[in-house]
């Protein structure tokens, strides 16, 4: 549960935490913090990065480890790194690698595997709740999240009415991901954008191979004829066609793909935080 | 077999409409037995190519009934039209219409591709052929 905005955190004050854990229905609840961050680099620059602090007791929310131990957060300045399109701005780390956050030491205690990238192109780092807000400069409400885990399934919907008697709403994760999906497409200039681009790629595209493929029939009218002629059924006729308006666009669409894949790579060399990335799996 | 091998009557084939009408095949009849060369003859704008075309199924008539080997062609469907176009008639065009990515023999052998035959052989039965008219060293030739 939050205040109802998407792209922010508003942070809530620590009695919503009790209140919440004093919900009929809820088997336990744990405070979330988000906020952002300025790591200095090696070379003396700075890079935003994204803190997320998880509660110190249950680490609930933590992601799942690709390198390190989840219990060595607890460790001194201990931090865990997501590895995902952004991890390089950090310089590739690795467990054990220190760094400057907000004129605290930080440690590289794990490396996280994440689902998706983060929407704002900064690296994100996990911590305990109590360091996050300890080395993060802070309003006075510092709780971003309540995490909820209801007794049951059954019991969501009367959590949620409760929720929202307080003032606050209650989501559940897929409702969560839906409303962040839905903010972004609809109420950003993104997914209008893309469509947009989308549309015109596609309308400029047909044309182009429309009338190639009209000035293609044209040249060869005469032979056409001449096949139909000998003997050859026009249904024939329009699968000779089909096919090689298939091979062609499987061609084109093959060498247009991989064209593009090559030019964000060879971007990507030149500037490592250019956004776009290339994934062969929904990772 | 019957011995007629073309038998047409009545033929009508006129183009365009209103003052730009032109007839091309006012009432023609035709009739051609088989083993007869038939050679059709007459100034140029006469009819001849017009004539050509509605006897072999290619171009339909206003009028009148073409009958191949006993078969009205215009009677037929139109796929029933292709296949017997493919089976019973063998066509050189005036303009030649051949295919300049393909051989001498993969031109020849088109018909016999068309009627589903296996690639090489029909490849084997147009150099046969080219060689009956003396055109063999052509075979592998392009336009």
């Amino acid at each position: 549960m939050s205040h109802e905005t998407v792209s922010n955190s508003i942070g809530m004050p620590d009695y919503v935490l009790d209140a919440v854990r004093s919900m009929q229905g809820v088997k336990y609840a744990v405070p979330l913090y988000s906020g952002g961050a300025l790591v200095k680099l090696a070379d003396g620059n700075y890079q935003s990065v994204t803190v997320v602090g998880l509660d110190d007791t249950s680490l609930y929310g933590r992601p799942e480890l690709i390198e390190g131990n989840i219990q060595d957060i607890y460790a001194e300045n201990g931090f865990i790194l997501v590895k995902d399109a952004e991890y390089s701005k950090l310089e590739n780390p690795h467990v054990g690698s220190q760094f400057e956050l907000n004129d605290h030491r930080g440690v590289i205690a794990g490396i996280a595997r994440v689902a998706t990238s983060g929407l704002y192109g900064t690296p994100t780092l996990y911590t305990t709740y109590k360091r996050a807000i300890q080395y993060i400069p802070n309003p006075r409400f510092t709780i971003s999240y309540v995490l909820v885990e209801p007794k049951s399934a059954s019991d969501i919907p009367r959590i949620k009415q409760q929720v929202e008697a307080l003032g606050y709403r209650a989501r559940t994760k897929e409702e969560f991901m839906k409303r962040t999906e839905d903010f972004f497409i609809y109420e950003t200039g993104g997914g209008t954008n893309m469509l947009i681009m989308t549309l015109m790629s596609f309308i400029v595209g047909l044309s182009i191979s429309g009338q190639t493929f009209y000035t293609f029939i044209l040249e060869n009218l005469e032979r056409f004829g001449a096949l139909k002629a000998i003997g050859t059924k026009s249904r024939d006729l329009i699968r000779m066609i089909l096919f090689q308006a298939s091979f062609t666009a499987l061609t084109g669409y093959g060498l247009g793909v991989g064209l593009c894949v090559l030019l964000i790579y060879l971007a990507r060399l030149r500037l490592p935080s250019y956004a776009a990335m290339v994934t062969f799996d929904n990772q | 077999m019957p011995e007629t091998a073309i038998q047409a009557s009545g033929l009508v084939k006129s183009f365009g409409e209103g003052e730009a009408k032109t007839m091309a095949l006012k009432d023609v009849g035709l009739e051609a037995q088989f083993g007869e060369m038939v050679y059709i003859v007459g100034p140029s704008g006469s009819g001849k190519t017009t004539l050509l075309s509605v006897l072999t199924g290619i171009l339909k008539p206003n009028a009148g009934r073409v009958l191949l080997e006993g078969v009205d062609i215009w009677g037929l469907s139109a796929d029933q039209l292709a296949d017997f176009r493919l089976a019973k008639i063998g066509f050189v065009f005036q303009d030649y219409h051949l295919f300049p990515r393909l051989t001498t023999a993969e031109n020849v052998a088109i018909p016999l591709i068309l009627r589903d035959k296996d690639w090489g052989e029909s490849i084997h039965e147009a150099e046969k052929y080219l060689d009956v008219v003396g055109l063999k060293s052509r075979a592998e030739l392009y336009r």
